[in-house]
């Protein structure tokens, strides 16, 4: 008896497209473009934290301009962290469902012995995040900020103005803050979960990436919270409406 | 020792089934849940009802045939199947909810006996050799390293009772898999059909209609045997690099 014939002259579905479908393949789908999104955060803080370059948070408008300079550039980063998203967001929720299909019963008692509160709420904390990310883009990438038209000294658009003077309404520093708890449960099972996925994962290391994963996750979200707070204490200043220039002609897009 | 049990009674995979209180009285504290189980169907019968199902063979915890989840907990709390979960774990007057094993792939035969010949058939798609039958080979012909052994062994410990698809939220039967798959991959005898084996067996676990892993790792605290939730990690590997080679040689 052999496992599978070799070649039985039938022909066979592609390998990849079998994978891709199976459950490990799906796993890895998430894992991968889990991973990408991890890399955005990463830059996309990096980003942020120029605010605090400059008595004005000019780092953050140089940042942003230069971010601009090249619109195929910035459009095709969009877009392919668009389709990163949705690749995330739609191969989890295929799994979520298949993983509802395969237990139709519920039991009775609930009962966990090892398993984190973080992974037991990972459709939950994802799909608050997908909300807040909804409003973020609409709020500051989009424009529809009400402090979305402020120009700084040198004309660029006053990134920096626009974020500090947001946050100073409670409700977007607290719906920015709920979610950064959120993100940071969602990155404490995920970040952790790469790597068994990856399958560069061992009985040694298990525990040791576990809290390793849990420390950056909430790291990461210490640095994001920064902002928000330090717009709220009056750390952060925004520059005062006399000091203003003319916007530059490509500013005004952005 | 006295109990309140709430026990799932279904007369079959087809009709509802419910949970029935039952009282267990005068229960030795040194019987296992079991033997407890034995105690209260041979009232049962002196009453002339129907003793509850429920399946058990060895009694000795290798055999893998008991099940039962108790309080929520595949095999009950503890490491250690159901045949070694003795009643003093309890305290005396606690209500105890006994549960068949939840899995889709798993449909009740009756009461709390589930059909686990899912199981089955995900070996019979891989989890063995192919090896001509014959005089046994000398003893040291194939050396293997004692760590590669070693570590092999502690994916066979895996007896096949099912606990880890019954613990996980999502019914998955990875650990399961990733047992067999692991340690005839980590063998000389196994490696030859390796790549064919993990795609084999993974195919056949979602055929199945078994859920998906989450790395909840409620399986590797639940099972009797120990399995590490590490091998599902070797299998995530195992199977992306045979889907890969396989892609390869499809092409060629």
């Amino acid at each position: 008896m052999s496992v599978a014939p070799v070649s039985s002259g039938v022909r066979q579905p592609n390998p990849l497209l079998v994978f891709a479908r199976s459950s490990i393949g799906k796993k890895w789908i998430v894992a991968v473009s889990g991973t990408l999104l991890v890399a955005f955060i990463l830059a996309h803080l990096a980003g942020n934290l120029t605010i605090y370059i400059g008595p004005y948070g000019e780092g953050i408008n140089a940042y942003a301009k230069a971010l601009h300079a090249s619109p195929l550039v910035l459009w095709g980063a969009r877009g392919g962290l668009l389709v990163v998203f949705l690749i995330h967001i739609g191969t989890a929720l295929w799994l979520v469902l298949e993983n509802r299909r395969a237990r139709p019963q519920r039991y009775a008692v609930k009962a966990h012995v090892q398993s984190t509160v973080f992974v037991r709420t990972m459709a939950l904390s994802g799909l608050v995040v997908l909300s807040f990310l909804i409003f973020h883009v609409l709020q500051f990438a989009a424009g529809l900020s009400c402090h979305s038209h402020l120009y700084d000294i040198e004309g660029r658009h006053d990134v920096a103005a626009m974020i500090i003077l947001s946050f100073h309404n409670p409700w977007v520093s607290g719906f920015y803050l709920l979610s950064l708890v959120l993100l940071g449960m969602h990155l404490s099972h995920g970040l952790g979960s790469l790597f068994q996925t990856f399958g560069v994962n061992g009985r040694k290391t298990q525990a040791v990436i576990a809290r390793g994963a849990l420390v950056l996750a909430w790291i990461l979200m210490a640095g994001f919270a920064t902002i928000p707070v330090a717009s709220l204490t009056g750390y952060l200043k925004v520059l005062p409406d006399a000091r203003r220039a003319a916007p530059e002609p490509t500013a005004s897009k952005s | 020792m006295n109990f309140h049990l709430k026990v799932w009674r279904q007369e079959n995979g087809q009709s509802g089934g419910q949970f029935r209180d039952y009282e267990a009285r005068d229960i030795p504290a040194e019987a296992s849940f079991l033997e407890m189980l034995d105690i209260v169907n041979e009232g049962l019968v002196l009453r002339g009802e129907e003793p509850v199902a429920f399946d058990h063979d060895c009694r000795e915890g290798i055999c893998g045939m008991c099940s039962l989840t108790i309080n929520g907990i595949p095999h009950g709390k503890g490491r250690g199947t159901t045949c070694q979960l003795y009643m003093r774990k309890f305290s005396d007057g606690d209500t105890i909810y006994i549960e068949p094993f939840r899995v889709g792939a798993f449909p009740v035969v009756k009461d709390l006996v589930v059909n686990r010949t899912a199981f089955d058939r995900i070996i019979s798609a891989g989890g063995f050799i192919s090896e001509r039958c014959g005089a046994a080979q000398d003893a040291n012909d194939t050396p293997i390293g004692k760590t590669v052994a070693d570590y092999a062994m502690d994916a066979a410990a895996c007896i096949g009772c099912g606990a880890c698809a019954a613990a996980c939220p999502n019914g998955s039967a990875m650990l399961f898999v990733a047992g067999k798959v692991g340690h005839l991959g980590l063998l000389p005898q196994g490696k030859p059909e390796a790549g064919r084996r993990v795609r084999g067996m993974v195919a056949k676990m979602d055929d199945e209609g078994f859920g998906n892993c989450s790395n909840f790792y409620e399986c590797e605290a639940v099972c009797p045997a120990g399995v590490p939730a590490a091998f599902i990690a070797k299998m995530n590997r195992d199977y992306a690099m045979a889907s890969v080679s396989n892609a390869v040689e499809a092409t060629a």
